[in-house]
């Protein structure tokens, strides 16, 4: 009982539809509604005009995609051209001359390169107090002093 | 010329083009569907009007072509009537589509339609305009459209049967 409920419910659906239609009164979205409901292939024979109108014009539609537009196709042809050249000017001498390796990766982004570059140098760099122990140790007395040494044990 | 374009450089001129399609035609309403006609063939080919330096006066050849056009055609099948009658019993156009399958009918039929109403199911049914945006095209009543968009999808339905049930 639910199933025939159901059916006559969508029936009326189409046939309001279909009424709709034929007096000029759906919009796009309506039709596209009618034509989900008479893809339907348990239909009665009496729907049998629309379906097959409405799959005739179906069938135009996809047509129509590639007769009125094809502009789009050699704007297409054009456009990766015109990328490809694109590419090949930028990217192919950086591939070719200018690199760099990061954890063993090879990379050709520069603003990467530039980053563990700078991190790099800052490992490798000091602060000022550890310069100054560093000229401490080489103080000229110091320094005087151990020749002094040294000179004195050759006089010994 | 883009649609904004259209609208303001063609639409303005659509009585200029009424009275040239009437002078012709003679008849009213003929004029007004040649002139819904010959705005709906600009308006496809609205890409290309830039090219043309006065777009006003190219409008103008288009639409005293087009009318002569409909005015031949309107002789022809006058004529063509009375040929088919005197050989409807032989070869008759419905015994002609036998021989042809489903698609080919459909389009036989629509390419029998009256030119305007050709125009409109095409734009409806198979590009996909919404019924506002012909009449604000043709410069008609969304009601206008309405009717012929009606009539012609009921001429479909109905040609289509005949076929079928032949």
């Amino acid at each position: 009982m639910k199933i025939i409920n159901q059916h006559s419910g969508n029936y009326e659906e189409i046939d309001r539809l279909i009424d709709r239609y034929y007096e000029g009164l759906t919009s796009s979205e309506e039709e596209k509604q009618l034509r989900n409901l008479l893809s339907r292939k348990d239909l009665p024979e009496s729907y049998k005009p629309e379906q097959v109108i409405f799959g005739y014009f179906e069938t135009k539609k996809q047509k129509r995609i590639f007769m009125l537009q094809p502009y789009l196709r050699w704007g297409t042809a054009v456009a990766a051209i015109v990328i490809m050249a694109f590419n090949l000017q930028v990217f192919m001498p950086t591939n070719a001359s200018n690199y760099a390796f990061i954890d063993g990766k090879k990379t050709t982004n520069v603003d990467d390169i530039k980053m563990h570059a700078l991190a790099s140098l800052n490992n490798v760099s000091c602060d000022n107090e550890e310069v100054e122990k560093s000229f401490d140790s080489l103080n000229d007395k110091e320094i005087m002093k151990e020749q002094l040494d040294a000179f004195s044990g050759l006089a010994e | 010329m883009s649609d904004y374009q259209f609208k303001a450089e063609i639409l303005p001129i659509r009585d200029k083009l009424f009275h040239i399609a009437q002078k012709i035609l003679a008849e009213e309403q003929e004029a007004e569907d040649a002139v819904q006609e010959v705005l709906l063939k600009l308006w496809h080919m609205r890409d290309s009007l830039n090219k043309y330096d006065n777009t006003a006066a190219f409008a103008t050849t288009v639409t005293k072509n087009h009318c002569m056009d409909r005015l031949k055609m309107i002789r022809r099948t006058d004529s063509l009537d009375d040929t088919y009658n005197s050989r409807a019993g032989t070869d008759n156009p419905y015994l002609q589509l036998e021989r042809k399958n489903t698609e080919e009918v459909l389009q036989q039929i629509i390419e029998n339609l009256p030119t305007l109403q050709q125009a409109i199911i095409r734009m409806k049914d198979m590009e996909e305009y919404e019924v506002e945006e012909i009449a604000e095209i043709t410069g008609t009543k969304v009601e206008a459209v309405r009717v012929n968009l009606s009539r012609a999808r009921k001429k479909v339905r109905e040609e289509y049967l005949k076929w079928t049930t032949r």
